[in-house]
């Protein structure tokens, strides 16, 4: 079947795009202006004498050609080591993935709560288009996508954890402490997508394949089927970015509530100049945002047959 | 043409306005099962207006007042659920528009065999059967179920619309330009075949068109369109024979040129 064709074809394109992006993310920490053997020594508290430097240079093999470091480098990440911690000479790997599990909960409980809200609210504008339920939704959407997430953050702490005390204010403990973080992350983007997806469906209502089956007497439930997967073209390209986004941009919620992910483990990291911490994240980063496009370029053309016809041309 | 007491559609005094501009007024019309009325006239003469709102698909912002009955069901002052049981299987529509008319997200098997189960009740296996049989009387063949509506051609999809009108058994047929957007050769087939279409299945037809000589070879009966106002209606041989307005006289000796290249070909397959 041309599906099957379709996601080998991209998944071969995938390996040149990763090998770039290893690449970029081991360079970028290299122009870096600080030297790795004089922060790896100021981190521990010692006084980086020359002769100090140059042996930490000879143990950390910064000596070295660039592309044998690169390929060294490469060589053990590909093995799931990626270096040490200068701080505390902890597992980079092993921190990362003690930090992941709660970054992702998150993410994904405000992915959910996104998609969900997202498509009630553009369902119900689009039922009442014109009406005061979407004008309510829109002016809804339009505070929701000016308000910055941490000021939202900040507001509900006051109100639900202070105010009222009915949730805790930070930390992970238990479920209802996931709550309030995932609101905060979701809520500019459950704006951007109720808006998003609303729009497509108000446009898609035109189309003369809608008037035809209205015309043809099918029911609403079955037309507004049709529309609504006539319309999801534009939110799945934008998902394969945001969705990354919900687990990269969540070192500010994490911040305020003092939530135990990556994001704080990577502030902490830039603070401390920690340089295979900081590489470590950039490439988990730069990874996931290519492998979420791609899936979500593979679910643009389950929805869309066109698509997969012009992926193979 | 002998006509039988009740009507199938019957219009009364269809006016069509929007809040600025009367844009269709005082249109009165019957027609008989088995008969096939014209509406001719030029673009923006009202005359797509009067079809949608024979389906109850007029635009938000357009109102309409009169009397449109379709067999019992007044059209205009229907529920939504009794319009959607007269849609589709009472009465539908070729669209215009072939190429968008058909959601291009679904084959069009799965378009054909989801209508016919909703609205002929049927399980998905006698839907695509029935679906089958009736792409064969337009002659499409079985395999049009497993394209996708961007795989076929424009007059593979209006033909698709017929089959799709032909399955549902609808007693009428509103074909609004079904022949503009086609060649001379396409436009004469399509033509001819709802004459066959009227001949062997009775369809009752309203063909809609801003060409004379088309809806000569079809019409019963005519309805003359022109600013939204119905400036001539009545027998088609008579109109043809003496019109009598000015403009209808106009386009009678127009259609004169234009449908020569028709009359060639009509020869040639009557010969």
């Amino acid at each position: 079947m041309n599906i099957k064709r379709y996601i080998l074809r991209r998944l071969l394109g995938l390996a040149p795009l990763l090998l770039a992006i290893s690449f970029f993310s081991f360079v970028i920490i290299q122009l870096s202006p600080s030297d790795p053997a004089e922060v790896a020594i100021r981190v521990n508290a010692m006084t980086p004498t020359p002769e100090l430097i140059a042996e930490m240079r000879k143990e950390m093999g910064l000596d070295k050609p660039f592309f044998e470091r690169y390929l060294t480098w490469l060589g053990h990440a590909l093995h799931g080591d990626l270096g040490k911690r200068y701080v505390d000479g902890k597992s980079v790997s092993e921190e990362l993935l003690k930090a992941l599990p709660p970054t992702l909960l998150l993410a994904a409980t405000s992915a959910v709560l996104m998609l969900t809200c997202s498509i009630v609210a553009a369902f119900v504008a689009v039922l009442f288009e014109g009406r005061w339920p979407d004008l309510l939704l829109r002016a809804l959407i339009f505070l929701g996508t000016s308000v910055p997430a941490f000021w939202a953050g900040l507001l509900f702490i006051w109100l639900f954890a202070v105010h009222l005390d009915l949730l805790p204010t930070g930390g992970l403990e238990g479920p209802s402490s996931l709550i309030l973080p995932a609101i905060t992350l979701a809520l500019p983007y459950i704006s951007a997508y109720s808006r998003l997806l609303r729009n497509s469906m108000v446009k898609t209502t035109q189309e003369h394949f809608v008037l035809y089956a209205k015309a043809l007497g099918r029911s609403r439930k079955a037309i507004l089927r049709h529309i609504f997967r006539n319309s999801l073209q534009a939110t799945v390209t934008g998902l394969g970015m945001s969705l990354p986004k919900l687990v990269a941009g969540t070192f500010v919620v994490e911040c305020i509530f003092a939530w135990p992910g990556l994001g704080r483990l990577c502030v902490t990291a830039i603070f401390n100049r920690d340089f295979p911490v900081i590489q470590a994240y950039v490439l988990l980063m730069a990874v996931l945002f290519v492998v979420s496009n791609l899936c979500m370029d593979i679910c643009a053309a389950l929805v869309d047959p066109r698509l997969r016809e012009r992926g193979l041309q | 043409m002998k006509p039988t007491p009740t009507p199938l559609l019957s219009i009364t005094g269809l006016t069509i306005s929007s809040a600025r501009q009367c844009l269709v007024s005082e249109v009165s019309v019957t027609l008989h099962k088995g008969q096939c009325l014209g509406i001719v006239g030029e673009s923006g003469s009202g005359k797509t207006l009067i079809c949608r709102a024979l389906l109850g698909l007029l635009p938000a912002n357009l109102k309409a007042s009169g009397r449109i009955v379709f067999e019992q069901t007044e059209m205009l002052t229907a529920s939504l659920e009794e319009r959607r049981r007269v849609l589709g299987t009472g009465m539908s529509i070729i669209m215009q528009q072939a190429m968008t008319a058909f959601d291009p997200l679904y084959s069009l098997g799965e378009q054909f065999g989801e209508t016919l189960q909703e609205k002929l009740g049927l399980g998905r296996e006698k839907a695509l059967d029935l679906a089958k049989e009736s792409l064969g009387k337009v002659k499409l063949p079985p395999s049009v179920l497993n394209s996708y509506p961007h795989q076929l051609s424009g007059g593979m999809l209006q033909r698709c619309m017929i089959a799709l009108s032909l399955a549902l058994r609808s007693r009428l047929l509103v074909a609004d330009e079904p022949t503009t957007a086609l060649d001379a050769k396409t436009q004469y087939e399509v033509l001819q075949r709802f004459q066959r279409l009227r001949k062997h299945d009775g369809l009752t037809l309203i063909f809609v068109s801003h060409d004379l000589g088309a809806v000569q070879l079809l019409a019963d009966s005519l309805l003359v369109m022109r600013q939204g106002q119905c400036v001539e209606q009545g027998d088609a041989t008579t109109i043809f024979n003496a019109p009598r307005h000015a403009y209808t006289q106009y386009l009678v000796r127009t259609r004169l040129a234009l449908s020569q290249g028709f009359r060639r070909m009509l020869g040639a397959s009557h010969a």
